[in-house]
């Protein structure tokens, strides 16, 4: 009997024999944190070598022989390239358990792929999701975009983009290639779309194609996320929840149905509750209304059958800010009293995209909208109240492997209202003179309608399939009614692969812009003003050391020129004129360099802007920067932590001097007495930013930390000058201090 | 702290300025300067002419009130000269170099003799002697750029006014290094303008219970201007399209006092030696509050408050007293 029991323990041992039934085991692979299904996974069991790859659904089954289910040592490995290899223990009894893989992440900058042709030679691109990782970007990636080549730095709190030497308000801001008015809440905080809302930014620099126009320096492009056709993280509905200093916010990703896709997010920001506290001690100044934020967004996108495509694209976006002045700003006694500022808009995009063969291919889109802005300053308002609807459609089609042509029209119609009491404010050099010193002009314009009407026509076009040269001769098209000007501005680019990994990029062209509407009236500027316009060229060298390297790894170096006609400068007889003109040029380069586990970003450019007008001979530009150098390094760390740093080096600002102030016994105020513009410098600034990025990934979710420091080493750097009420005496401003900034972001 | 200071720093910089330290208060007399150019027709009391297209209804009288606490009761002198305004409002210099219409009144003229009684000594702050200024000695071709800047004005630039510029330097004798400038407009209007403007008068400063204060009180006070009976005007304005709009002016009054040489010293209302405002500038009914000095009360010169009102459109007044014994105060 004993024998026989011994038999019976010794047979159901399999571990001893290594023999049992065979066995089927089914598992699922999943992303850790978002339960993110990979699909192509490969799975391996050992010591049997048994494998399989994951399905769509991140499924697979392995086939376990018999006698073989149960072998001592056995492990089971999966890898798919971007996570960290799986390598666990295997039992069989563990049949269908969810298996997780850790995504391997890297700062990864700008994206640059020198083999792949781009349609526009001029564009660069960057991903929303490493953008926001940043050190000194406070979690915003359209703020990153101050990093690139070619962007210099704006002095001071403002977050605008000055591109290649021209000003801001020479830069054009769109969220799906629809103008909005601002791309930044107010002191540049925040962007007005949050990161979880963005795809990818488009930026346009010297040479820019005929599709895009209006716009002396650049244009930058907000996409939005496209989620269809559904790629493997859009499967699953995803959603995140975070907090930091300035604001709170939330966004929810989710299919719907098979093959749509819905997104959308807010944010309200709670700093101005802590700003009106602070105040709220002040003698001198009293926040009546917190300064705050807030915007809404959402993206819904459907297939509406084989070739045609729908997407939705909203925002909306407000700013509000109130304060009573007790005590005069700058002593200029108009700057005293209630002041009130309210900017928003709203942006309803509907998007079609119709894939009219593998060879043709139109794409439509409407930009229906408000902006309102209401600004009191003390005796001062400026409200206006516009209507915008703006449309863009263009056709693409390959008349040949080798030619693809793209035609198109761009159009935009404000209808607003408009009114104001404002003084014509003079401020040459970057110097202002008093608002209270300037003539009142009060005014009430109904009805304004603004035609901005652009037709395009482009070409891609190379001499044979294997050629290295690829042409874009382009030609725009633009009529402005305001100022009832006609604008014919020819492009051409080309582009030469030297080698598969190294190209060439030649961009040119001519640009115009229409005047912003306050120059252009009758009542408060000049109703014979024109449009600006620059003459633009780049040129650059592109090197892809992905082979060598690693992936992601490149070099651009390039040089660009710009001259700029017509610009609008004060006039003492016409208010405004197109006596201004200017130049700038450079030479910029950028190379992002990635070995796993580190990530190195390198960007300087060396610049000069100018600027002359018949009353002042050539003199440097106030965006001029001659220096621009930006380093950004990061490091992976073990259990998910990442450590990063930027360093920033700025040739100073550039100021005007005021050699004396003559009293206004008037207004009681002194206005200034210029020296020549811009002929001072300040000290350079130099930054280092740091930030420290912390997960802790669970299965199903992760819980996300990060530690922005600004200006680590508390440096006082000089962003302006401000002088005593009589301009006998200055001081130097100095910039941010040292600014910690911490946030928690919770998402599945 | 620093995420409080990196809030306000953001707000004031959006505003493109803040107080700063480091800067010298504009309430706080110290150095030599001009308060105000007080301006009156020497037939009536109103700083607006008529203009007919060739002459001026009447000539002006500048009354400069000075400032010059540390100056040792030392001479000062003043260039005056006048001009058209070309456009200061858009950026021309506020100055008459270069203006064909320039007409020199006086070079290196004495503005006050040295410890001139009129001048207030030892405080050296208050009105000089009255200053006549002619129009009509303009040049004949000055006259011609005048009277054809007027004709071919639009009608509502000839009912608002154009103006004129007085312009004065003044400055310690020997020493143009340290000049001071300021300027005064003066506004001609045509006979569509049946009503010129007038100064606001003031009677003085009133406490917050309405009781006059007629010197500085020894303890923190919130004071007033008392603007009279003149008060606010009522005035028509004509818009580009002939339409009259009937306004009310504002009236607005700077205060100045006395304060240390130390620049440091005029900061902090618990140091300064003689008493500090909270504000600058106050509207009519306005409470501006008087913070008294704890410390190192000035014992060899009295201290000096000037209030000046403004009528938004030109016309001025002032208010002075000075506290102190005797010589001190005379």
């Amino acid at each position: 009997m004993i024998r026989f029991i011994l038999v019976l323990i010794l047979l159901g041992n399999p571990l001893l024999f290594g023999v049992a039934e065979a066995a089927t085991f089914r598992g699922t692979v999943y992303e850790k944190g978002f339960k993110l299904p990979l699909k192509e996974a490969s799975v391996v069991l050992l010591p049997q070598k048994l494998r399989a790859v994951t399905d769509d659904s991140g499924s697979f089954t392995l086939e376990i022989p018999e006698g073989t289910t149960e072998v001592v040592g056995q492990r089971l490995i999966i890898q798919k390239s971007g996570y960290e290899k799986y390598d666990s223990e295997f039992s069989v009894k563990s049949d269908g358990s969810p298996l997780y893989l850790n995504r391997i992440t890297s700062l990864e900058y700008e994206t640059t792929i020198v083999s792949q042709e781009k349609k526009d030679p001029s564009l660069r691109r960057i991903k929303s999701k490493e953008a926001v990782m940043i050190p000194g970007a406070a979690a915003d990636a359209i703020k990153a975009l101050q990093n690139l080549p070619g962007v210099n730095r704006t002095p001071g709190f403002s977050s605008q983009i000055i591109v290649q030497g021209s000003a801001p308000e020479e830069t054009v801001y769109s969220i799906d290639q629809h103008e909005v008015p601002i791309m930044f809440h107010f002191g540049g905080l925040s962007s007005v779309l949050m990161p979880e809302l963005l795809g990818d930014i488009d930026f346009y620099t010297a040479g820019y194609q005929a599709p895009f126009g209006r716009a002396l320096g650049g244009v930058i492009n907000a996409n939005t996320v496209n989620e269809v056709p559904q790629s493997d993280s859009s499967k699953v509905a995803r959603g995140m929840a975070y907090f930091d200093i300035f604001n709170v916010g939330g966004a929810y990703s989710t299919p719907i149905g098979k093959e749509s896709h819905l997104t959308f997010g807010a944010r309200a920001s709670y700093v101005g509750a802590i700003l009106k506290k602070i105040a709220s001690k002040s003698d001198e100044f009293n926040l009546t209304v917190a300064p705050a934020f807030n915007d809404l967004a959402g993206v819904f996108e459907t297939p509406i059958n084989d070739r045609l495509k729908f997407k939705l694209t909203s925002i909306i976006s407000r700013d509000t800010a109130d304060f009573v002045a007790k005590e005069a700003f700058g002593n200029d006694p108009a700057l005293r009293g209630s002041f009130s500022n309210m900017i928003q808009f709203f942006r309803v995009i509907p998007q079609l995209e119709w894939t009219h063969s593998l060879r043709s291919k139109s794409r439509f889109s409407f930009g229906l909208g408000q902006d309102k802005i209401e600004n009191i300053l003390g005796s001062n308002y400026f409200n206006l109240n516009s209507l915008t609807m703006s449309t863009r459609g263009e056709n693409e089609t390959n008349l040949t492997p080798t030619w693809t042509h793209t035609f198109g029209y761009d159009h935009r119609y404000s209808w607003s209202d408009v009114s104001f009491t404002l003084p014509q404010i003079y401020a040459s050099g970057g110097v202002l003179n008093p608002i209270s010193t300037g003539d009142v002009k009060t005014g009430e314009l109904n009805s304004v309608k603004s035609h901005k009407i652009g037709l395009y026509s482009t070409h891609r076009w190379k001499p044979d399939v294997d050629s290295r040269w690829t042409l874009y001769p382009g030609l725009r098209l633009d009529y402005f009614n305001l100022v009832k000007d006609f604008q014919v501005s020819p492009r051409f680019s080309t582009r030469y692969q030297w080698k598969p990994d190294f190209s060439f990029t030649l961009a040119t062209g001519r640009v115009a812009q229409p005047p912003a509407e306050q120059f252009a009236s009758a009542k408060f500027g000049n109703p014979d003003i024109k449009s600006t316009n620059a003459y633009h060229l780049s040129l650059k060298g592109e090197k892809d050391f992905s082979a060598e390297w690693s992936k992601g790894s490149n070099l651009m170096s390039g040089v660009f020129a710009k001259w700029m006609n017509n610009l609008i400068i004060p006039d003492r007889t016409s208010i405004y004129a197109n006596n201004g003109s200017g130049r700038a040029f450079g030479w910029e380069n950028s190379v992002n360099y990635k070995f796993y586990p580190y990530s190195i970003y390198g960007a300087y450019t060396l610049s000069r802007s100018t600027r002359w007008d018949p009353s002042q001979a050539e003199y440097l530009s106030r965006y001029d920067q001659t220096h621009y150098l930006t380093l950004i390094g990061a490091v992976e760390l073990p259990k998910n932590w990442r450590l990063s740093a930027r360093f920033r080096y700025v040739t100073g600002a550039l100021t005007t001097p005021i050699s004396s102030g003559v009293f206004d016994a008037d207004n009681d105020t002194y206005i200034p007495i210029r020296g020549t513009s811009f002929s001072e410098r300040l000290g350079a600034f130099s930054s280092l930013d740091l930030r420290a990025d912390k997960k802790w990934v669970y299965d199903t979710w992760v819980l996300s930390l990060y530690v922005d420091i600004q200006n680590a080493l508390n440096r006082a750097n000089a962003e302006s000058v401000q002088y005593s009420y009589d301009y006998r005496t200055k001081v130097d401003v100095a910039g941010l201090p040292i600014i910690p900034t911490i946030g928690l972001k919770g998402e599945f | 702290m620093k995420i409080r200071l990196f809030l306000v720093v953001s707000i004031c910089s959006s505003l493109l300025a803040c107080s700063n330290e480091k800067l010298p208060k504009y309430t706080v007399l110290q150095g030599l300067r001009v308060l105000t150019l007080l301006t009156k027709a020497s037939g009536s009391d109103q700083p607006e002419l008529g203009y007919n297209g060739t002459t001026f209804s009447d000539t002006i009288v500048i009354t400069p009130v000075i400032s010059d606490l540390y100056g040792a009761g030392r001479t000062l002198k003043y260039n005056l000269h006048f001009c058209l305004d070309l456009g200061i409002a858009l950026g021309a210099a506020p100055n008459c170099e270069g203006n064909p219409t320039k007409t020199i009144v006086g070079t290196n003229q004495t503005l006050i003799s040295s410890g001139a009684s009129t001048f207030i000594t030892p405080n050296f702050t208050g009105t000089v002697d009255a200053l006549a200024v002619d129009f009509s000695t303009m040049s004949a071709s000055g006259k011609a750029v005048v009277a054809a800047k007027f004709s071919t004005a639009k009608t509502y630039q000839q009912f608002n006014g154009l103006n004129m510029i007085v312009y004065m330097e003044v400055y310690p004798d020997g020493d143009e290094t340290s000049k001071v400038s300021a300027f005064k407009r003066i506004v001609f209007s045509g006979a569509a303008k049946t009503t010129k403007n007038s100064n606001p008068t003031s009677v003085g400063i009133l406490d917050e219970s309405g009781a006059a204060v007629t010197s500085l009180p020894s303890a923190e006070t919130k004071m007033k201007t008392n603007f009279g009976g003149s008060d606010a005007e009522t005035y028509s304005v004509m818009d580009e399209d002939g339409n009259l709009t009937v306004k009310t002016e504002t009236l607005e009054t700077t205060w100045f006092l006395t304060g240390p040489s130390s620049l440091t010293d005029s900061k902090d209302k618990d140091l300064t030696t003689d008493g500090l405002f909270l504000l600058s500038r106050t509207l009519v009914g306005e409470l501006n509050t008087f913070y008294a000095p704890k410390v190192d009360v000035p014992s060899a010169r009295g201290r000096v408050f000037i209030g000046i009102g403004r009528d938004d459109r030109g016309g001025s007044v002032m208010t002075r007293f000075c506290t102190g014994a005797g010589a001190l105060c005379p």
